[in-house]
């Protein structure tokens, strides 16, 4: 009587459990059935060693069942019948809920990624943790809920790439994420037609599908802290196997501008990096501009002796100012492609024969100004302020329009550039977020809590 | 950042940044000049009595756009007046707006070759604007708000510091304002008071912006419109006679321009405040003439039937429309005449502008007597 009465309040609860995981992909529930008696395995597939589970919980089972319940006690911990969030929570944490005939036990059975887990190479940080996804979308799985053990975290699994069949996990926050964005994001993997897709920047481009578009509107990354740090602003992430990399969307201008250091130091120290940053920016983006409106079209900005020492080191140049501009720019560009592709012991090599003989010797020979040389520098430094990858390249590719407005142009070409630049981002929306405006408050709106309606 | 609840400023901010846009750009569309020329004729007491009454319509017409949320003045228009209204006054409004953004336009032009680069034709430089402003127009409301903000937002830490150098210049006469202010007591005049009001007029851009705003605005804060715009208006109008001397200012084509070549940055890598003038006006007119004919535009979508409204050709026809109507401008009239059109111009927007106010609280009105 009261071993029916328990097993009822524990049917209860279990199905309970089984709503609160209904919307995970990765969570998996294994009923084994023997005689009159019911074992019931509950756990998350990319947190638990599943190969263990046959041996460890299966086996015993059929070989004996009297001392199952015994068993069971020793490798792991008896849980109070009918307390979901206990049981929920041991979940979360990488345990497997064995549910025997009314009573629960949580046996750790949790999986070690850290051995295939690598460092940080692209988005480096000095404070962070150094964990990056790996190539493995099982490891990447285990390693987002284990930073992020709760019951909101919802998976989705998909399949894309005729060819490939390449799997996608959607992960996002049920009480975060606004369902226009993920309703968005399905119908747009739903219509990808595509062969193979073998990275998230390969995703990125099938999913923007516009043909001109400066900038991305979905962010990559692969350090596990910033995929959780955007889940919890209630932003989608997709995983795919076999990629170190995840996507995140949507994603705004000023998510390409944050490190994950800005949360790691104290906050006026993180104000003032984000400053710099913004400096670095413009840098990157207006010096050779400004340089050509300058020398070529409005000499007379500049104070008389700062006019001159300009005009006097390009005495020797033999050309305006534009291609002197674009000359180094090429130059620089090139130099930092080869850099890339160099194996890491030739690597030196590039920069003294870039920095040291192109830079000095291409100035002596009057081929360009000194002042151009500090002002290339300056702006392929300030590049790599900008701390995503995508866009640092964006802002690389837009430099040169606004050298072009500035060869025609001027000062005045420069400055409509910029507004035409302000326009088009402001004009972006990355799945209903506005891509660039000013925040009063700290962290972004959802879409629906926007302060203008669009 | 958590703000004090009495700062809290939401969507509000939007409205504020129209608001200012018109009292920065007014240099471009000559109201300083204006302002100059009448100084012995009442520009002073028309300033006076500009603040006050740009601010009860600003009220006025901020408090009867509450009755429509979300709703611009062509859905207004449709709501509350027949159609043979709505049709003629609509039209009438698109033409002001849209000579708003072409004045800006033309006179940038002009400043262009005159200060920045004589050597630009205009057709070139013509060409280049109505390519950006064009590509703004069509743009979302919303991102055209948000826009704003940005460039206000960088721009006015410098025009308050272009201020503080008119001020506190050394040259600065304060004799020559003085023999301004005992003027102060001549009767306003028509144009003066039209050409100060402009620079409080921003709000009506609301006419289409207001779709943008979630809920109805409250106006907050007008002490702060009154303080801002009397002081943007009396700065604007006595810096130039301080710097140029009561008489010398009558000389000048565009005083302000002027007044700010004047200005040194001893040790700044750009000594002559000029050219940082210059390009803070390249943007702030861009923005303006853009969110002038984007109200134009707007309007005048609405007039067109529902199915022509979203098609791609409609909006390729109204913004070469629009350019060309600049191309055929820039034929016809000389740098003088764009002045006249100017000073015409701010004369018809100022009873536009009250007719504007009128029918919007009538509508609001009407709608408030007809639930009851």
């Amino acid at each position: 009587m009261r071993r029916e009465q328990s097993s009822k309040k524990e049917a209860a609860a279990w199905r309970v459990l089984q709503d609160q995981f209904a919307g995970m992909a990765d969570y998996r529930s294994q009923t084994v059935k023997q005689d009159n008696s019911e074992l019931v395995l509950a756990y998350l597939e990319p947190l638990v060693d599943s190969k263990y589970i046959p041996e460890r919980l299966i086996k015993p089972y059929y070989e004996n069942l009297a001392k199952y319940a015994q068993y069971l006690q020793a490798i792991g911990k008896p849980l109070q019948a009918g307390d979901v969030q206990q049981a929920a929570q041991a979940i979360l944490d990488g345990q497997v809920i064995c549910a025997l005939d009314g009573q629960l036990f949580a046996c750790e059975l949790r999986k070690k990624e850290g051995a295939s887990v690598g460092e940080a190479k692209v988005e480096k940080t000095v404070q962070g943790p150094k964990d990056t996804l790996s190539e493995s979308l099982k490891t990447n799985l285990n390693l987002v809920r284990m930073r992020y053990p709760s019951t909101d975290l919802r998976t989705e699994e998909l399949t894309i790439g005729t060819l490939s069949r390449t799997k996608v996990q959607l992960l996002y926050d049920s009480t975060l994420c606004h369902p226009s964005v993920l309703d968005k994001l399905r119908r747009q993997l739903g219509s990808l037609k595509a062969e193979t897709v073998q990275s998230a920047g390969s995703f990125e481009r099938l999913l923007g599908k516009r043909r001109f578009q400066l900038f991305p509107l979905t962010l990559i990354t692969e350090r596990p802290d910033r995929v959780i740090l955007n889940l919890t602003q209630g932003k989608a992430v997709l995983l795919l196997d076999n990629s170190p990399t995840a996507l995140v969307a949507p994603a705004v201008f000023y998510d390409y501008m944050s490190s994950m250091d800005d949360i790691y130091t104290l906050p006026v120290i993180s104000k003032f990096l984000i400053t710099l940053r913004y400096i670095g920016l413009f840098v990157t983006l207006f010096l050779p501009a400004f340089y050509i409106g300058i020398a070529s079209f409005n000499p007379e900005l500049f104070r008389v002796q700062l006019a001159f020492s300009i005009a006097g080191s390009r005495v020797a140049v033999p050309y305006p100012s534009f291609v002197e501009v674009i000359f180094m720019l090429v130059v620089m560009e090139m130099l930092i492609e080869a850099s890339i592709r160099l194996p890491t012991a030739i690597g030196p090599t590039a920069t003294t024969v870039g920095g040291l003989i192109l830079g000095q010797a291409a100035t002596q020979a009057g081929l360009v100004s000194d002042i151009m040389v500090i002002i290339v520098s300056a702006v392929a430094i300030s590049n790599f302020i900008i701390p995503l990858n995508e866009m640092s390249a964006a802002m690389r590719v837009i430099k040169y329009g606004l050298i072009l407005l500035a060869t025609l142009y001027g000062l005045l070409g420069v400055m409509v550039g910029f507004i035409g630049l302000l326009y088009y981002m402001c004009n972006l929306r990355s799945y209903g977020q506005p891509y660039l405006k000013l925040h009063i408050k700290d962290k972004p709106l959802p879409a629906s809590r926007q302060e203008l309606l669009d | 950042m958590n703000l004090p609840s009495f700062l809290k400023i939401g969507a509000l901010r939007y409205l504020f940044y129209l608001i200012a846009l018109n009292m920065m750009v007014n240099v471009i569309i000559y109201v300083p000049r204006i302002l100059i020329e009448d100084r012995a004729d009442g520009a002073l007491m028309s300033i006076l009595l500009a603040v006050p009454l740009g601010l009860l319509l600003m009220a006025v017409f901020i408090r009867s756009l509450a009755a429509f949320p979300r709703k611009t003045l062509g859905e207004i228009m449709d709501h509350a007046y027949a159609r043979w209204i709505t049709i003629p006054v609509l039209l009438v409004l698109i033409g002001l707006w849209m000579m708003a953004g072409l004045i800006t336009l033309m006179g940038f032009a002009d400043i262009t070759r005159r200060f920045i680069d004589p050597e630009l034709s205009d057709w070139v430089v013509l060409s280049l604007f109505l390519l950006l402003v064009s590509f703004g127009e069509a743009m979302r409301s919303s991102s055209l708000l948000y826009a704003i903000e940005i460039i206000i937002v960088l721009n006015s830490p410098i025009i308050f510091f272009i201020m503080f150098k008119g001020v506190t210049n050394a040259y600065l006469s304060w004799d020559a304002i003085r023999e301004a202010w005992t003027h102060v007591w001549h009767g306003p005049n028509l144009l003066s008071l039209a050409a100060a009001t402009y620079t409080l007029s921003g709000y009506v851009n609301m006419v289409i912006f207001h779709r943008s705003f979630p809920q109805p605005l409250l106006l907050k804060w007008k002490w702060m419109i009154v303080l801002v715009g009397l002081g943007n208006l009396l700065i604007t109008y006595l810096i130039p006679i301080g710097t140029y001397g009561f008489d010398g200012v009558g000389e000048l084509r565009y005083p302000w321009i002027s007044t700010s070549d004047t200005l040194r940055m001893e040790y700044a890598p750009v000594e002559r405040v000029i050219f940082i003038f210059l390009l803070l006006y390249i943007s702030l007119s861009f923005i303006s003439a853009t969110i002038h004919w984007h109200v134009a535009y707007e309007m005048l979508k609405h007039l067109l039937k529902p199915s022509w409204q979203r098609g791609r050709w409609s909006a390729v026809v109204i913004l070469g429309g629009f350019s060309l109507a600049i191309w055929i401008a820039e034929i016809l009239l000389e740098e003088m005449e764009l002045f006249d059109l100017s000073r015409d111009w701010l004369v018809v927007r100022f009873f536009g502008e009250m007719f504007l106010v009128a029918l919007v609280a009538v509508a609001a009105w009407r709608k408030g007597r007809s639930a009851t």
